[in-house]
């Protein structure tokens, strides 16, 4: 079964490999197709570099070995012209496929694979942090989170697992086919790796800095992808989906997606009850914490703190004069803590988000704070 | 005459027989380089182990898609900690008890030129390796969260937000590098100053010549991990920022301080086996080695590119297009020394009279295995294909082939060559046998699907799947747990050919040359007391 | 066959019976100058190894 790597899918009827299990997924952007092209290419090589080189070993071990009754040689390097030929061969045939064969393919797709500029028809950035991905698009201004949606049961083996078992995720990213997407990335925390195989596109997310790398993709579908680079204990559990739509559709999408944004930001005006804001918080602590701090609030300590109980979290939610708090559990949540995976949510999360799960938190796992704070407090804030 | 060749100033009184005092004491005080050999070679067997039952755990938990064993925080420190005990505390103390035994024994030297230096070097590891597992047990207790869980390249900021686990591997790292040095050092000063009368530098034996490569490196390199660690430790624990942006450092600065060490580090581990695996092809096919010079050029060229590649391991963190392209040249061109190499290898075998003990079988699957290692890498270097090979089960297969089938079957085929010369009893030939063609078979089962696993897309170091790689980590995990069972064979043979045996012959092997050969089996506690004359050879 | 004028290498197997071995050991004096010479380039190496970790410390902190 596994000699099937010494002939790649470029040989066997595509019918024998439909489902591409012998190698890349199908491709359905130009460098993934590139990819695909060298990579095969390359397999070719170095499987004819593999079969010559050890049949010549195979042949010597049958032909030499000692019951076959000769006396061994006593060579120990080539002597004479003809011997040196031979021997200089193998090594200008290995410099010609180095520089030439493998290298001139090569480079060009590098030059192409980096030309993330040149006529961009759009931009997506993407931040990864621990363990999401953030999504924006700078010329329609959304901006959302996308998280896995993979049920806790299905990984624990309590429920069946579905057919997209850890490559599904709530909020997918939309791109338009056949557009030159210019890609962004930076992380908020750790590096991170945004990988999607089928695009051939693969780039570490490095807080601090922006790398970038561009998609064209040419078949509308659904595309999965996970982190590659390890990025703490959830580094598994953090895929990437991108669905490529026509244009039409993704502007169709886009203006939906602009108009639930502002309502979800219409909410910082009004004054919440404490139960709106309990009953929201619940759903964001739900996606956006309990996989630290665990669902029923008791972390996995040292590294992840136990909410229920916690000093902070029973400490004054503000200063008597208003005041945000160094320290406190708003700042906290607002500003992440150094040198631990607490993040600043205050850059990712909206004010009522940020409200109502400040809220839950204190109300809850046995926590009677019984304080509550308003999205527009926390506009203000900011 | 005793005391001009007893090890080191401190020269024992004749009295003491050529023998030290017996029990703990002997060993926790010897200065001699068969001692510290055996003490190597025991500590890198016990780690093998170590480490092999680790990775073990993991493959089961990644048997079947799901969490059924544990929890990926563990899994994580379990991944780690494998190939930190598997590179430092299992392969390196293999290679050094190799030099420890042998290098003497093969350059007519009475013994290492510096013997309480060599005691030190090995001593310091047992430490190392309690630092680098003791998270594991102090979590037990409830005290910090367990071992370093960022895998064995220690990434920032990772690395900087990660727990004592790390401080502890920052410490055993810093105990394994001075060791290293130590011993680099002591092989260096002993291969220039205590060769016997009349063996030139270009007649020294090809291993002592990986193994002299392989020191310069660790000299070059080993300081500069350390110094990356340290700045870890201080960027975790003193308030600076070299791998922090938000203080005008740079996380990416770490990874390439860290693979300066790391892409020689993988010659480090491999050049004392490429020096071995001549010696062992010769002997079995009856014939001079091929090319020995062209061999000692291409472990120069070796060494030397090793230390101007290393971007090769992180295309995917983005650079200059003028670095992509330099570092992608750079790395094709290792392959010119390397297919050397290999040339020189099957040459040595063409028109020998070869023959397959259990030694030069290992030797010829290293050759085959480790033929796909060098072909994959050269895959690899191309940075358009490395952007879908990278960070994948490609690379962990790749790399798999390079290190056990390179590595640790190298070891292997070095154990079984000289084991009859140290023990002075033949191990049993027949499980000798029976251990090649499990480890080779089940090798094979265990990292062949993880080529496809990677062309497919999975990431490494995730502890659970997506239901499409299924099939092809469950036929990995079958594969490593006969690898794993098969090794205890090993073990078993070595303690069998240790307590006894058929009595080994002075020149163990028919074809075998070298002057180890000239010595009895097992050579007495202080080789060449008599020295040898290599002014006619 | 071209062994005549082929490189000699170590593991070349002698035409004739090695030469005997000469029956000294190194004399105590050749010892102690290998050792003392040993020692000294020890130290160098050291040195450069710890000259090496300490170039970290010019990287902006």
């Amino acid at each position: 079964m596994p000699r099937c790597f010494y002939l790649p899918a470029a040989l066997l009827p595509s019918s024998a490999c439909a489902d591409y299990r012998w190698n890349f997924p199908e491709p359905v952007t130009p460098i993934a197709r590139d990819t695909l092209h060298i990579h095969n290419e390359f397999m070719l090589i170095i499987t004819a570099l593999f079969v010559v080189v050890f049949a010549i070993m195979i042949y010597s071990m049958i032909a030499h070995r000692k019951s076959a009754g000769r006396p061994p040689a006593r060579f120990s390097g080539p002597a004479g012209g003809v011997q040196w030929f031979w021997v200089l061969v193998p090594f200008a045939i290995l410099l010609l496929i180095d520089f030439v064969l493998m290298g001139i393919p090569a480079y060009r797709a590098v030059v192409d694979m980096e030309d993330t500029r040149t006529r961009a028809d759009m931009v997506l950035k993407v931040t990864g942090m621990q363990w999401k991905w953030q999504y924006e698009y700078p010329d329609s201004g959304i901006k959302y989170i996308s998280t896995m949606s993979t049920p806790r049961e299905q990984i624990g083996n309590r429920e069946a697992k579905g057919e997209h078992y850890l490559l599904e995720v709530d909020n997918p990213v939309v791109l338009p086919v056949g557009k030159k997407v210019r890609i962004l990335l930076t992380s908020t925390d750790v590096i991170h790796t945004w990988w999607v195989p089928q695009f051939g596109v693969k780039r570490d997310a490095i807080p601090g800095f922006l790398r970038e790398t561009w998609v064209r993709i040419e078949e509308p579908g659904t595309y999965r992808g996970q982190c590659a680079e390890l990025c703490g204990k959830d580094h598994g559990f953090m895929p990437v989906v991108v669905r490529a739509v026509p244009e039409a559709e993704y502007l169709a999408w886009a203006d939906l997606k602009k108009a639930e944004q502002a309502a979800a930001a219409g909410g910082t005006d009004r004054v919440w009850s404490r139960d709106e804001l309990l009953v929201k918080g619940k759903d964001v602590y739900a996606k956006q914490c309990a996989v630290c701090h665990q669902a029923n609030g008791q972390g996995l300590p040292p590294a992840f703190p136990a909410l229920s109980g916690s000093k902070i979290v029973a400490g004054p939610l503000l200063s008597p004069a208003g005041k945000l708090m160094k320290d406190s559990h708003l700042d906290r949540v607002l500003n992440g803590k150094e040198g631990s995976a607490m993040q600043a949510f205050g850059n990712t999360l909206s004010d009522t988000e940020l409200a109502a799960v400040v809220t839950f938190e204190r109300n809850s796992f046995g926590n009677t704070g019984g304080d509550l704070i308003q999205p527009a407090q926390i506009k203000s804030l900011r | 005459m005793s005391t001009a060749t007893t090890a080191g100033r401190d020269a024992r009184p004749p009295a003491h027989g050529g023998r030290y005092r017996g029990g703990i004491l002997r060993w926790l005080t010897t200065t001699n380089h068969k001692d510290i050999g055996t003490m190597y070679l025991t500590f890198a067997l016990l780690m093998f182990f170590v480490g092999g039952a680790m990775i073990l755990a993991v493959r089961a938990e990644l048997f079947q898609p799901g969490l059924q064993l544990m929890k990926p925080e563990f899994f994580n420190q379990l991944i780690g900690v494998h190939a930190l005990v598997m590179i430092f505390a299992a392969l390196m103390p293999a290679a050094t008890g190799f030099a420890n035994w042998q290098l003497p024994l093969m350059i007519g030297a009475p013994d290492m030129a510096l013997p309480r230096i060599n005691n030190w070097g090995f001593w310091l590891l047992p430490p190392a390796a309690l630092l680098l597992t003791l998270p594991f047990f102090l979590a037990l207790f409830g005290i910090g969260d367990g071992a370093v869980a960022t895998g064995w390249t220690l990434y920032a900021p990772l690395s900087v937000q990660g727990g004592i686990g790390v401080d502890f591997a920052i410490f055993a790292i810093h105990l394994l590098g001075v060791s290293s040095i130590l011993g680099s050092i002591n092989i260096i000063v002993t291969l220039f100053n205590l060769r016997a009368p009349g063996m030139t530098m270009m007649k020294l034996p090809l291993f002592a010549w990986g193994w002299l490569m392989t020191a310069f490196l660790l000299i070059a390199t080993i300081p500069v991990l350390a110094g990356a660690v340290t700045m870890l430790l201080t960027d975790r624990h003193f308030g600076t920022h070299f791998f922090d942006a938000a203080g005008g450092g740079d996380p990416i600065l770490f990874q390439h301080l860290f693979w300066f060490f790391g892409h020689p580090e993988v010659y480090i581990l491999l050049l004392p086996l490429w020096g071995l695996v001549p010696h062992v092809v010769a002997t079995f096919s009856r014939k001079p080695i091929y090319g020995y010079k062209a061999q000692v050029v291409s472990f120069i060229a070796i060494g030397v590119l090793s230390v101007i590649v290393w971007a090769h391991h992180f295309f995917t963190a983005g650079m200059p297009v003028p670095a992509l392209l330099y570092f992608m040249y750079s790395t094709m061109s290792i392959s010119l020394p390397l297919a050397v190499l290999f040339f020189c290898w099957i040459a040595t075998m063409w028109r020998g009279a070869i023959t397959f003990e259990t030694p030069m079988l290992f030797a010829l699957g290293f050759i085959v295995l480790f033929g796909v290692a060098g072909l994959t890498g050269l895959v690899l270097a191309d940075v358009a294909a490395d952007a879908q090979y990278h960070h994948s089960y490609f690379v962990v297969a790749h790399f798999h082939y390079a290190l056990f089938a390179g590595g640790i079957m190298g070891v292997m085929a070095g154990v079984y060559y000289w084991l009859p010369k140290w023990t002075g009893h033949m191990f049993s030939e027949k499980l000798g046998k029976l251990h090649f063609w499990l480890t080779v078979v089940s090798f094979n089962l265990t990292f062949m699907p993880q080529f496809f696993l990677g062309l497919a897309g999975m990431p490494r170091r995730i502890p659970d799947y997506a239901l499409q790689f299924a099939e092809f980590n469950a036929i990995s995990t079958v594969g490593s747990f006969i690898l794993g069972l098969s090794q205890l064979i090993f073990a078993y043979n070595i303690w069998r050919c240790v307590k006894g045996g058929e009595k080994a012959a002075d020149k163990v092997w028919e074809g075998a040359e070298g002057l180890e050969w000239e010595l009895s089996s097992p050579p007495p506690h202080h080789s060449w007391e008599i020295r040898p004359n290599f002014d006619n050879r | 066959m071209m062994s005549q004028d082929a490189p000699r290498d170590p593991t070349q197997v002698p035409t004739q019976k090695p030469a005997p071995p000469s029956p000294a050991a190194f004399s105590p004096e050749e010892l102690a100058r290998r050792r003392a010479s040993s020692r000294r380039l020890a130290w160098l190496l050291g040195a450069v190894a710890l000259g090496i970790y300490l170039v970290g410390l010019l990287f902006k902190r």
